[in-house]
C-alpha cells in the first residue's frame, strides 16, 4: 500500500523516486511480448499442424480413393475368368485377392474391422433403404486384402486395405426395364460393384461401379467363327491389333523350323 | 501322294483300264466363249522349267517285260495258212505275233541269229489285236509322255526329247523280215516255217521284223549322234513332242525300237543319251534369257528296258553313273545348276536295276519302277513338279513347301503335349499367381496348310502360338509371350512326318467314306475294296477298281491349295445364346455335353477327300470322298500335273454352330472350289467325343481311328447341294475353253441329271465359302447362305442340260442348314434365276453383262449380317465377276431382295469384310482383281482398287468412302508387272487389313512383294509406317512388305498372320504385341458402365 508524504516537495520527490523507479517494467513488457510470442507461436504451431493434417488427410483420401478404384479394376479382370456371374452373386466364387478369413482384421494406423459384419451392415442400408423392392441387391464379398498385394513385387507402396462387394444390377432383367426380382440372377451381364479403401487416420473412400460384359470385345474363335454368322450379326469385333496408331511388330518364322521371333 | 504309286501294285486290269481311260473315253472338243476364271497355282508357275525327256529305244522297248517280243507288222492269214494254223489263227484275216522270250543267237550269221521258246497269234478277231502294243514298253512310255506333256503342254512349258543314238532307225516293211528265228518250244511250229512274204528258210525257222539301225547304237561317239535330240529343249515344244510320240507303230518319224545286240548284251547305250541329254540342257540354258536362266530348272526323265549296255568295249569305256554324277552341277552361261535325272525304268530285268538307281541318286533324282502307262505319266508329273520348285531347294535337293492359304489359329487341349520331338511343352497347365484360378490358354495353336513339290503332298503343320512365362507384373501372374514351337511329334516310325498331319501308317485302317445315293436316299460307304461292287459303278468303271480304291487309300493327304482348315473345339466359352446351349459346368447342355470333346481340324485335299485331322496329335481319322469325286479319282492314277491339275475339294470348310430342332449341333459344311459343283453338309457334333482331350500317342490315335471306323458314326452325312441323287456319274467329256483355266481344258467326270432342279444346275463350281445363321428369332430356320460359284460356259453342251438348260454361277441360294432344301423353295423350282434373273424363295439371280469377257458369276464368299441386337440374319454382302458390289436382303420364308451398291467393272473373286459402326452404320471392304488370275484374261490387267463402302441402307446403294489405286497391272507375255490383292480383307478394331501381291515381268526370278495395308474404316493410315512416332499427313498406308505372295490376313487374339511362301520358303509373318497373347483369357469383354464416389 502507498503512504502520502507532509510536504508538496516531499511528495513530488517521492513521486519522482516512485516514477524514477522504473525497474521490473521491461520485465512485465518482456513477459508481455513472450506471452504474445508464445501465443503468437502457438497459433502458427496450432495452424501448421491442423494444415498438415489436413495435407495427410487429402493425401489419404486421394490414396484411398484410387486403391479403390484399383481394386474395381481388379475385380473387373477376376469378372472375365468367371464364366457365370450367378455363382458370384450366389457366394460359390470370389476373387483370388483375398486375405484370408475376413473377420478380424487389422486396419492400417490401428483399428480393426470385421468383413463379414461389414457386409451385413451393408446389406441392412441397402435393405432398408428399398429403393428397387425385390430387386435390392444381395452384397457379396468378392475380393478383400492390402492393396500393396495386389502385386506380389513391392511396386505398391500403399498402406490402404480394400475391400468389394458385387451384386446384381438393380435394373437387372431379361430385356430393358424390365428388373427379373431376382437379385441373385444375373440375366443381362451387368452387375454392381462397391469398393471399399481403409487408410491410416480412419480415411475411408468408398465407389460404387456398374460393370457389363461387353459384345464389342472380340470372340475369340478359330478362322471361322463357330458359332457361325451369328458372331459376327452380333456385332463381335476383332481386338485392334496391337495400337493403332504406333507401330507394328512384325514376327516371323519358316515353318520347317518354327519359332516366331521378332524380326 | 506320288511315293505310293510308283510300285508294281498296279495289275493288269489297271492297265487295261488306263488304257480305256486314254482310248476309249468319250472327248468332245468345244470353245467356249470367253470368260475369266482364277488359277490357284498360278503363283508358281512364273518360270516353268526346262524338262528333257530321255527314251531307250532299243529293241526291247518292244516288249512288255514279261519276255514277249511284240513284232511290230501284221500278218496276212492268206499269205501263208500253214503257219497261220500252226498259230490257230487260221480262219482270221490278218493276224500279229507275240515272240516268247526272245533273244539272239550266241553265233550270229547268214543262217543264225534269233531264238525263242514259242510264237503266240493275236487274230484280227479278238478285241486284244486292236490294242495289241499296248502291252510294250514302247507303248506304255509313249502313252505315259503322252498324257504327262499334254496336260502341261502351255507354251512356256519347255519340253525335249532325246532318244539313243540311232544311224538311220527304220521299221521293217513286209517282206523285209530279220532271220532267222528259231522257235524251240512249240511242237506245231517245228513242223513249218514262214515262207510267204518272208521266207526264213528251213522247218521251225521264221522271219522276225524287229526294225534296224545301221549300225550299233553304242557304237556313236558324236553327241546328237543321229538325231539322238528328236526335240531341242526350248519353249512351246509340246506339240512337237507329242506328235512324235503319237506316231505309230511302223512310222519311222516316230521312235523307232532299234538297235544291234548279241546273246551277252543289249545295244542300250544309256551313257551316250545322258551325254546328250546334258548337251541339251546345256544348250537350252545358253539359248535361255539371262533374266530367267537364274532360277529355271530342268530335270531330266529317263525312261528305260534296262541298264546301260553295249559291247564289251564300250562297257568297259562307259559308267552312266559317273555321267549322271556330274549332272549334280552342270554350267552353262556362268549359271551351275544341279539337272536331276528322273528315272523310270519300265518293267527292267531286276539285275540292271542297281544301276538304274545309282543313275538317279548320284544326280539327285528319283527312281521308279513302273509297269503300265499311268505310272509313267505320274513319275514325269513328278520330274515336272520338281522342276517348280523354288530354285534354292531345287538345287539343294529339298522339296519346296508353299503356303497358298492363310494361317489360322484356335485352341486346343495342351495340357500335358509335347513338341514335334517328343519334348514335354513347359506351362501347358498353369494357374493364376495370385489366386490360383486354373488359365485357360486360348487361340494356343497355329496351323499352316499348304503343298509340297514335287510329289503335291499336303502339308498342314501345326505351332505353339505363344508359351506362358511367370510374370509377377501381371494380374495373372503369367505373360504369354511369342512362341512357335512345332507341334504333332512321330508316335508311328516315321519320324520324317513328325510336325506335319498325316494319316495312319496302315492304310488300311483309314476311316474313309463315300456316300452313295438310292433313288431319293442312300447311304454312307466306307471306300473299302470289301465294298468295290458296291462303289465300282459310281466310279464309272467297268473293270475292277479295287486297286484305284487301294491306290487313293495309300495316298499321303493331297495337296491343300484352297482350302483354308477350321478347326472346331469344345463348344464356345463365350456367353451362351440360350439356356440349351448352356455353360461348360451345365449338365446336360450342350456346352456342358461337349466341353471335353477333342479339337478337330477339317480341310479339303485335292486327293479328293474332306479330312478331320484329330488336333492334339496331327493323325487323320476320318475322310470323306464326295459322291460326286468318286468318278474322278482316276485322275490320280497318273499323278498331278501342274498345268491341268486335277482339283478335288479345294474348297474352305465351315464349321458352325446351329440349332436344329431344339437341339445345338455342330455343322461341317465345304464345297469343292474347282474342284465340283456341290455343297455338303455333315453333323460333326460328335467328332473327338469320346477319347480324353490329353490322350497322347498311339493310344490315342486307336482310340479315335475307333470312334469314326463305321459309317456315320462320330460324323454324320446330312445333305449335298445339289443332290447327289441328281449326279450322273457316267458323262465324261473334256472341254477346251478360253476362261483362262489353266491349260485351256475342263475335265467333267460326270454331271447333272437332265431331272436335276433348274436351282441344281444353276449351280457352278463352288468356290464360294458359306455363312450360316438363323432367320427367325427363335432360330426355328437356320440358312446356309452361298453363292453359286463359277461355271464355264459349257451348259449347252453337257446332256443333263443342254441348249434351253439355266445359266450356272450367278445365283445367290439361301439353303436350309437341316434338310439341304432352298428355304421356301423345297421344290427347287427356281423359274425366274432360270431365266437369269430375278429371284425365288430361296434363291436370286444377278444376271450377266454382255461384253464385258467375263462371263458372271458369284465366286465371292457371301459376308452375312443382321439389325443390331438381333440373332437374325437378314442379309449378305458379295461382289460378282463383272464388278458390282451386291447386298442380298432376305426373309425368314426365303424371299430374297437383290441391291447394287455399286459396279467397279472390275471382277471381284474375294469375300469382304464388313465394320458395324453405332447401330446402323455397315461399312463394306472389298478389293477388285486377283493375283491368281492370268494377266491373259478379260479382267486381269488394269488397275485394281481397294474399296471401302458404307451402306447407304435405308436409301439405295452405297457411299464409296475409300477406294485405293494400286499399282497399274499390265500383261508382258503372260507374265504381270503391277499389283493386285490376293485375297480377301480382315478387320480388327476400326481397321481394315488388306494383303496385295506385286510382281515385274522384268525380273521373273525375283520374289513376289508382298504388301500389307491397313487402313482405318476411312481410309486413313492406320499405323506409323515410317517409324517417327505418329502419324503423318502422308503416312503411307502399307504397315509392311514382305517377301513372296501374302496370304489373306487372318486375325485373332490382337495378333494378324499371313503366311508368305517367297525364296525364303514358307513362312508364317505375325503382327501384334510379341509379349501379349492370350488376351481375352476367359470370356468376352467387362467394361464399366457407370463410377460414382459414395463418400
Amino acid at each position: 500500500m502507498m503512504r502520502m508524504t507532509p510536504t508538496n516537495t516531499a511528495a513530488p520527490a517521492r513521486q519522482r523516486r516512485r516514477l524514477g523507479n522504473e525497474r521490473g517494467t521491461a520485465l512485465i513488457i518482456a513477459l508481455m511480448s513472450m506471452l504474445l510470442l508464445t501465443a503468437l507461436g502457438a497459433a502458427v504451431v496450432m495452424v501448421s499442424r491442423t494444415e498438415t493434417s489436413i495435407a495427410n488427410n487429402y493425401r489419404n483420401s486421394q490414396e484411398a480413393l484410387y486403391a479403390a478404384d484399383a481394386a474395381v479394376e481388379r475385380v473387373v479382370q477376376d469378372l472375365l475368368m468367371v464364366p457365370r456371374w450367378n455363382d458370384i452373386l450366389g457366394g460359390a466364387v470370389t476373387s483370388s485377392f483375398s486375405d484370408g478369413a475376413p473377420g478380424n482384421i487389422l486396419l492400417p494406423g490401428g483399428g480393426r474391422i470385421n468383413l463379414t459384419n461389414a457386409t451385413a451392415a451393408l446389406q441392412s442400408q441397402t435393405d432398408a433403404a428399398d429403393l428397387w423392392g425385390p430387386n435390392d441387391p444381395q452384397w457379396r464379398l468378392f475380393a478383400w486384402g492390402p492393396i500393396s498385394r495386389l502385386l506380389d513385387t513391392t511396386t505398391i507402396d500403399s498402406p490402404m486395405y480394400v475391400a468389394v462387394w458385387v451384386a446384381d444390377d438393380p435394373a437387372d432383367g431379361p430385356s430393358a426395364g424390365t428388373a427379373d426380382g431376382d437379385p441373385l440372377l444375373d440375366a443381362n451381364g451387368t452387375l454392381t460393384i462397391r469398393a471399399e479403401a481403409f487408410g491410416p487416420a480412419g480415411t475411408r473412400k468408398v465407389i460404387e461401379v456398374t460393370v457389363a460384359r461387353t459384345s464389342g470385345t472380340e470372340i475369340e474363335r478359330g478362322q471361322i467363327a463357330q458359332r457361325g454368322q451369328e458372331e459376327l450379326n452380333q456385332r463381335a469385333r476383332k481386338a485392334a491389333v496391337q495400337t493403332p496408331g504406333k507401330s507394328l511388330t512384325n514376327m516371323r518364322m519358316n515353318t520347317g523350323t518354327g519359332n516366331l521371333g521378332v524380326q | 501322294m506320288s511315293a505310293s504309286i510308283s510300285s508294281t501294285r498296279v495289275t493288269s486290269p489297271a492297265r487295261q483300264r488306263t488304257a480305256a481311260i486314254f482310248f476309249v473315253a468319250l472327248t468332245l472338243w468345244w470353245t467356249a466363249t470367253a470368260s475369266a476364271q482364277l488359277d490357284p497355282l498360278l503363283f508358281i508357275k512364273r518360270v516353268p522349267p526346262t524338262v528333257i525327256i530321255v527314251v531307250d529305244t532299243s529293241m526291247r522297248m518292244l516288249e512288255d517285260g514279261n519276255g514277249n517280243y511284240y513284232d511290230p507288222i501284221d500278218y496276212l492269214v492268206s499269205n501263208d495258212v500253214a503257219v497261220a494254223t500252226a498259230l490257230n489263227v487260221s480262219t482270221a484275216t490278218r493276224y500279229r505275233r507275240t515272240i516268247v522270250n526272245l533273244q539272239f543267237e550266241s553265233i550270229q550269221d547268214g543262217g543264225s541269229k534269233f531264238e525263242a521258246t514259242n510264237i503266240r497269234a493275236t487274230a484280227d478277231s479278238v478285241a486284244a489285236y486292236a490294242t495289241f502294243y499296248n502291252n510294250t514298253r514302247l507303248e506304255m512310255t509313249k502313252a505315259g509322255i503322252d498324257k504327262a506333256v499334254s496336260e502341261n503342254a502351255g507354251s512356256a512349258y519347255r519340253w525335249g526329247l532325246i532318244r539313243l543314238r540311232q544311224q538311220s532307225p527304220a521299221w521293217r516293211l513286209s517282206s523285209n523280215c530279220d532271220k532267222p528265228l528259231r522257235v524251240t518250244g512249240n511242237a506245231a511250229l517245228a513242223l513249218v516255217n514262214d515262207s510267204n512274204p518272208c521266207s526264213a528258210g528251213s522247218s521251225g525257222r521264221f522271219g522276225i521284223f524287229a526294225p534296224t539301225v545301221s549300225s550299233p547304237n553304242y557304237s556313236s561317239e558324236t553327241v546328237f549322234g543321229g538325231g539322238a535330240r528328236v526335240v531341242a529343249p526350248a519353249a512351246n515344244t509340246s506339240g512337237s513332242v507329242l506328235t512324235v510320240v503319237r506316231r505309230p507303230i511302223g512310222d519311222s518319224s516316230g521312235l523307232v525300237p532299234a538297235g544291234g545286240g548279241a546273246r551277252d548284251y543289249e545295244d542300250r547305250p544309256i551313257a551316250h543319251a545322258l551325254d546328250d541329254a546334258r548337251a541339251a540342257a546345256v544348250a537350252a540354258m545358253t539359248a535361255d534369257s539371262a533374266a530367267t536362266r537364274i532360277c529355271r530348272n530342268t530335270v531330266v526323265v529317263l525312261i528305260t528296258s534296262g541298264k546301260d549296255d553295249g559291247d564289251p568295249a564300250y562297257a568297259a569305256s562307259h559308267d552312266p553313273a559317273a555321267v549322271a554324277s556330274t549332272f549334280m552341277s552342270v554350267n552353262a552361261s556362268g549359271v551351275t545348276k544341279r539337272i536331276p535325272i528322273h528315272v523310270i525304268a519300265v518293267k527292267p530285268p531286276v539285275a540292271d536295276e542297281a544301276q538304274l538307281q545309282a543313275v538317279a541318286a548320284n544326280s539327285g533324282g528319283r527312281y521308279s519302277k513302273v509297269t503300265n502307262a499311268a505310272q509313267i505319266a505320274q513319275n514325269i508329273n513328278y520330274a515336272v513338279q520338281a522342276g517348280f520348285a523354288r530354285a534354292a531347294d531345287f538345287d539343294a535337293g529339298s522339296t519346296s513347301e508353299f503356303l497358298p492359304v492363310s494361317p489360322i489359329v484356335g485352341t486346343v487341349n495342351l495340357k500335358g503335349a509335347t513338341d514335334a520331338l517328343g519334348t514335354p511343352l513347359p506351362n501347358t497347365d498353369i494357374d493364376a499367381n495370385p489366386g490360383g484360378q486354373p488359365l485357360p490358354q486360348r487361340s494356343n495353336m497355329m496351323v499352316t496348310a499348304g503343298f509340297a513339290l514335287p510329289g503335291f503332298d499336303g502339308v498342314v503343320r501345326a505351332f505353339r502360338v505363344y508359351r506362358p512365362e511367370p510374370d509377377s507384373t501381371k494380374p495373372t501372374g503369367w505373360k504369354f509371350v511369342n512362341d512357335g514351337t512345332r507341334l504333332w511329334p512321330d508316335l508311328d516310325g516315321r519320324p520324317q512326318l513328325a510336325g506335319k498331319a498325316r494319316a495312319p501308317k496302315d492304310p488300311t485302317t483309314r476311316n474313309i467314306f463315300t456316300y452313295i445315293p438310292s433313288g431319293s436316299g442312300g447311304s454312307v460307304v466306307a471306300f473299302t475294296t470289301a465294298n468295290e461292287s458296291i462303289l465300282r459303278p459310281h466310279m464309272n468303271m467297268t473293270t475292277s477298281a479295287s486297286s484305284l480304291i487301294t491306290l487313293v487309300r495309300s495316298q499321303n493327304l493331297g495337296a491343300i491349295i484352297g482350302s483354308t482348315p477350321a478347326l472346331m473345339d469344345v463348344p464356345s466359352l463365350d456367353p451362351p445364346p440360350d439356356e440349351d446351349y448352356g455353360f461348360a459346368d451345365s449338365v446336360g447342355t450342350f456346352a456342358g455335353s461337349y466341353k471335353n470333346r477333342r479339337a478337330m481340324l477339317f480341310f479339303g485335299g485335292n486327293d479328293g477327300m474332306i479330312h478331320a485331322v484329330d488336333a492334339r496329335t496331327g493323325f487323320e481319322v476320318w475322310a470323306f470322298i464326295p459322291y460326286n469325286l468318286l468318278a474322278k479319282l482316276r485322275t490320280l492314277e497318273d499323278g498331278q500335273p501342274v498345268e491341268q491339275f486335277d482339283y478335288f475339294v479345294d474348297s474352305s470348310p465351315k464349321i458352325a454352330e446351329v440349332k436344329l430342332n431344339g437341339a445345338w449341333r455342330s455343322l461341317l459344311l465345304i464345297g469343292e472350289g474347282p474342284g465340283g459343283t456341290f455343297y455338303q453338309a455333315f453333323d460333326v457334333t460328335e467328332a473327338g467325343m469320346n477319347v480324353a482331350p490329353d490322350l497322347d500317342g498311339g493310344a490315342a490315335v486307336s482310340a479315335l481311328l475307333a470312334e469314326f471306323d463305321s459309317p456315320n458314326e462320330s460324323i454324320q452325312f446330312k445333305w449335298a447341294f445339289p443332290s447327289y441323287s441328281s449326279f450322273d456319274p457316267t458323262f465324261t467329256a473334256t472341254f477346251t475353253v478360253t476362261d483362262a483355266t489353266s491349260g485351256g481344258k475342263i475335265k467333267i467326270f460326270g454331271d447333272l441329271k437332265s431331272t436335276a432342279t433348274k436351282a441344281e444346275k444353276t449351280v457352278g463350281f463352288t468356290w464360294s465359302d458359306p455363312a450360316v445363321g438363323p432367320l427367325d428369332p427363335d432360330r426355328s430356320t437356320n440358312a446356309v447362305i452361298v453363292g453359286s460359284g463359277y461355271f464355264p460356259d459349257i451348259e449347252s453342251l453337257l446332256p443333263g442340260r443342254g441348249a434351253s438348260a439355266p445359266r450356272a454361277g450367278n445365283a445367290l441360294y439361301l439353303i436350309d442348314a437341316d434338310t439341304g432344301a432352298l428355304i421356301g423353295n423345297a421344290s427347287g423350282n427356281c423359274s425366274t434365276i432360270s431365266s437369269g434373273s430375278g429371284s425365288s424363295p430361296g434363291c436370286a439371280s444377278i444376271g450377266d453383262v454382255n461384253g464385258d469377257g467375263r462371263k458372271n458369276a458369284l465366286q465371292a464368299d457371301p459376308t452375312a449380317a443382321g439389325e443390331a441386337s438381333s440373332l437374325v440374319v437378314q442379309k449378305a454382302y458379295l461382289g460378282d465377276l463383272d464388278g458390282k458390289y451386291w447386298r442380298f436382303n432376305f426373309t425368314s420364308a426365303g424371299a430374297i431382295s437383290t441391291s447394287q451398291m455399286v459396279d467397279t467393272s472390275q471382277p471381284i473373286y474375294a469375300s469382304s469384310a464388313l465394320l458395324f459402326i453405332g447401330t446402323a452404320e455397315v461399312y463394306m471392304f472389298f478389293a477388285t482383281g486377283s493375283d491368281l488370275l492370268p494377266t491373259t484374261a478379260s479382267g486381269g490387267t488394269g488397275t485394281f482398287k481397294l474399296y471401302g463402302l458404307k451402306d447407304n441402307a435405308p436409301g439405295a446403294g452405297a457411299t464409296t468412302k475409300f477406294s485405293i489405286n494400286l499399282a497399274a497391272t499390265t500383261n508382258s507375255s503372260g507374265l504381270a508387272t503391277g499389283e493386285r490383292p490376293s485375297t480377301s480383307p480382315s478387320v480388327a478394331g476400326d481397321i481394315v487389313f488388306y494383303s496385295t501381291t506385286t510382281e515385274a515381268a522384268i525380273t521373273p526370278c525375283a520374289d513376289f512383294s508382298g504388301k500389307l495395308y491397313a487402313l482405318t474404316y476411312v481410309g486413313g493410315a492406320a499405323y506409323d509406317a515410317n517409324g517417327n512416332g505418329k502419324i503423318d499427313n502422308t503416312e503411307s498406308p502399307i504397315a509392311a512388305t514382305m517377301d513372296g505372295r501374302a496370304t489373306a490376313p487372318f486375325i485373332v487374339d490382337q495378333h494378324l498372320y499371313v503366311a508368305t511362301a517367297g525364296s525364303a520358303g514358307a513362312s508364317v509373318q505375325a503382327f501384334g504385341d510379341p509379349q501379349d497373347f492370350n488376351n481375352g483369357v476367359g470370356q468376352v469383354g467387362v467394361r464399366i458402365l457407370s463410377w460414382r464416389e459414395i463418400r
